[in-house]
């Protein structure tokens, strides 16, 4: 019980915490919880979470900043819960260190994949530093050491790009990366004003790996925000 | 103090007219067992009388008076039983005039209250000219010997001035105020024009803005014809009329800025709002959630339906919200868009994940070019006008009907399009499916919620993004909803 992993939640809605307490129970996580930034930031210093739930509107500081002061040493991901409609502050949370985030109204499903999801990449990261890995879900099978991609067991060919892009998937693989982070680890950071080619190269990945690519299974969308590969 | 002591004395009404009709009796009998016939009756009816018929403060005294005069006629009798009756009528008639004072007090008051009320009523109502006048008034009939009185024109209504209220004037009064007020000239008694009136009518107002007009009725007939005396008269009324002006100045700027003050603070309101109700509604939806996983297969199907129709109503309120959101940045700002380059697929691929459950028991085709499309737009709008289209195409067709999405190129423009095979809508309802709050005839629409926005928002939407977007009857039943979007973004921004 003592080694369940460990949630902060920084959230003020009293309502909103009780459905996040209940839900993270049911998988026996242990559970801390704050109401503000400040309160947040000294439990999170106090018991070092595995993982933080963080509200982007808290009532005495800006999310962004709680996540800008924890990221000073804090290495574990946060999430961010916020609202449809503020892509922008999505996007800012990404670029200051947050890992992923819910978007207000989400379901209990949604929530617990994305603790699963972040508690493996911490796992993983953990473990496989540098190291190879083949990576599968569904019927797509990625190894990133030998360059293979397969789709239900048949061998897709990728160009250079469009594997440097699913690989930074692969290593994010269960959480949203932002176009701008695409473009920065695949183009390099002189491209920044072609965000376009993102877009378009993922297209490509997309048509190569799906079988439907209006309903993808695998390459996700998150519309003004960037994309997510799925690895449930 | 005084003011305890006064709720002390005053009993009810009719507890104190009993108290007064049985001590006014019991007198009465005593007396006339004296041999005192006449003084009993009289003094009873003085006491009533004056306590229940003269007003105010004199009442007080009456009652009083009297009652005491029969208390000392009781006692110099040195009749132990008369006296105590008489004081208990002293006390009673005390009583009473105490209770009328406090009551006359209180009519006082209100009516000062009243007085006040109507003052800054009217104030706020006719934006300060009234009270601009009535100060002017007070002031100026302190000051001079003739009699003023103010006029105010307001559209086709003349108003006087009549202590601190404006009154419509008669018919036939009209006419030299209005005269003066349209022409800027003086008229009346000591003029050319109308000279037969009763009084010297002068313009109110400056150059450019006349609002009325002063009256003067000179204490000196011979002072009509006097143009220094006249001058003077001009002067204030000319004085009175900038008054006014910067009042009407100062008016409408506040009224533009209340509108733009209005604006903002609805459009952030709503935001607010929006932002606010969506917490809780999280709150809820998640707790939902959780009651479905405790129940579990074994909980009744009732239950199970009660939920399930809970987190649908849930998804609409939700999906109101956004509309309502959307619509409130397309009125309220001059729409920026942030439009990027996005391939097709990304978007309706959202739009259908975001609606998979309600879309659950229709089949969906999705038709899309076969080379990568990209088209310049805000994909999240883009997405919320397909939410939209498909919710709609839901709502209005039956299970297991097939809902088709179709995106191809058609010169410069990409066409999307929604077509279901739901009832369709009447010819004559086409064009008018995108005004807000239209929703169908009602024996059309029972049973399915909607609030009438949906339709709208997509149409300021596309329209925003450059594009159209049309509802068309569809060959064997159902609707087409289409809409372009230009594949090129404007050059000039």
């Amino acid at each position: 019980m003592d080694n369940a992993p460990l949630i902060l939640i920084i959230e003020d809605e009293r309502h909103i915490r009780n459905f996040l307490r209940s839900a993270l129970k049911t998988q026996s996580y242990r559970v801390l919880e704050a109401e503000k930034g400040r309160e947040g930031l000294s439990l999170a210093a106090s018991y070092v979470p595995d993982v933080v739930l963080l509200d982007l509107g808290l009532p005495d500081m800006d999310g962004i900043e709680v996540i800008k002061e924890l990221r000073v040493w804090f290495t574990a991901p946060i999430l961010i819960l916020s609202a449809r409609g503020q892509e922008r502050d999505k996007i800012a949370a990404l670029d200051a260190g947050a890992d992923d985030y819910l978007t207000k109204p989400f379901g209990v499903g949604e929530l617990l994949a994305r603790i699963r999801v972040a508690l493996r990449n911490r796992a993983r990261r953990e473990v496989t530093e540098g190291g190879g890995t083949v990576f599968a879900v569904g019927g797509l099978k990625v190894d990133l050491e030998a360059r293979r991609v397969f789709v239900d067991d048949e061998e897709v060919h990728l160009t250079p790009i469009e594997f440097k892009l699913l690989t930074v998937l692969v290593k994010n693989a269960g959480k949203v990366v932002t176009h701008m982070h695409l473009l920065r680890e695949v183009w390099g950071p002189a491209s920044v004003d072609q965000l376009h080619y993102v877009r378009i190269y993922m297209a490509g990945l997309r048509k190569k790996l799906e079988k439907d690519p209006a309903r993808p299974r695998y390459l996700l969308t998150e519309v003004g925000v960037g994309y997510r590969l799925a690895d449930e | 103090m005084q003011h305890a002591l006064s709720r002390l004395l005053i009993p009810t009404t009719p507890t104190l007219l009993s108290i007064l009709a049985l001590s006014g009796l019991e007198l009465i009998l005593r007396l006339r067992g004296m041999g005192y016939d006449t003084l009993g009756p009289l003094l009873l009816f003085g006491i009533v009388f004056s306590s229940v018929f003269v007003d105010g403060i004199q009442g007080y005294y009456t009652a009083f008076g009297i009652s005491l005069v029969s208390a000392l006629l009781a006692s110099s009798e040195e009749q132990g039983a008369v006296r105590i009756f008489g004081l208990t009528t002293l006390g009673v008639t005390f009583c009473i005039a105490r209770l009328k004072y406090l009551r006359y007090k209180a009519i006082l008051q209100s009516e000062r209250a009243e007085v006040l009320y109507r003052l800054s009523r009217d104030l706020t109502r006719r934006n300060g000219k009234l009270a601009l006048l009535y100060s002017a008034a007070t002031i100026l009939r302190k000051e001079v010997p003739d009699t003023l009185d103010f006029y105010l024109v307001e559209g086709n209504q003349i108003l006087k001035l009549h202590g601190t209220e404006l009154k419509p004037v008669d018919e036939h009064l009209r006419t030299l105020p209005d005269w003066v007020c349209r022409t800027g000239e003086a008229a009346g008694r000591g003029t050319e024009t109308l000279s037969g009136a009763d009084a010297l009518f002068l313009p109110l107002g400056t150059d450019q803005h006349r609002f009325g007009a002063l009256s003067v009725q000179f204490r000196d007939p011979s002072d009509y014809y006097d143009q220094d005396k006249r001058k003077v008269y001009e002067t204030i009324a000319k004085q009175i009329g900038e008054a006014l002006e910067r009042d009407q100045e100062a008016v409408n700027g506040f009224q533009t800025n209340l509108a733009q003050e209005g604006e903002k603070l609805r459009s952030s309101l709503l935001r607010s709002l929006s932002h606010d109700l969506r917490t809780p509604l999280t709150g809820i939806q998640g707790s939902i959630e959780l009651l479905k996983m405790k129940l579990g297969e074994g909980d009744t199907p009732e239950n199970h339906e009660l939920l399930e129709s809970v987190s649908e109503e849930l998804g609409w309120l939700l999906r109101m919200m956004d509309n309502i959101l959307s619509l409130t940045r397309f009125e309220s700002e001059r729409v920026i868009l942030r439009k990027e380059s996005e391939p097709v697929e990304d978007v309706v691929g959202s739009a259908v994940r975001v609606l998979s459950k309600r879309l659950a028991t229709h089949p969906i085709e999705i038709r899309l070019p076969d080379s990568i499309l990209m088209v310049p737009m805000e994909s999240a709008l883009i997405e919320q006008v397909l939410v939209n289209l498909l919710d709609n195409a839901a709502k209005y067709s039956d299970p297991h009907t097939p809902i088709e999405i179709e995106v191809k190129v058609e010169g410069d423009m990409a066409v999307f399009s929604v077509s279901d095979r739901g009832r369709g809508i009447a010819l004559e309802d086409l064009g008018r499916v995108f005004e807000k709050f239209e929703r169908g005839k009602p024996e059309e629409i029972r049973g399915i919620r909607g609030t009438g926005l949906g339709l709208s928002i997509c149409k300021a939407i596309i329209e925003a993004h450059g594009g159209t977007i049309q509802a068309i009857p569809r060959e064997g039943g159902g609707t087409i909803f289409r809409f372009t979007l230009p594949l090129e973004v404007e050059t000039n921004g």
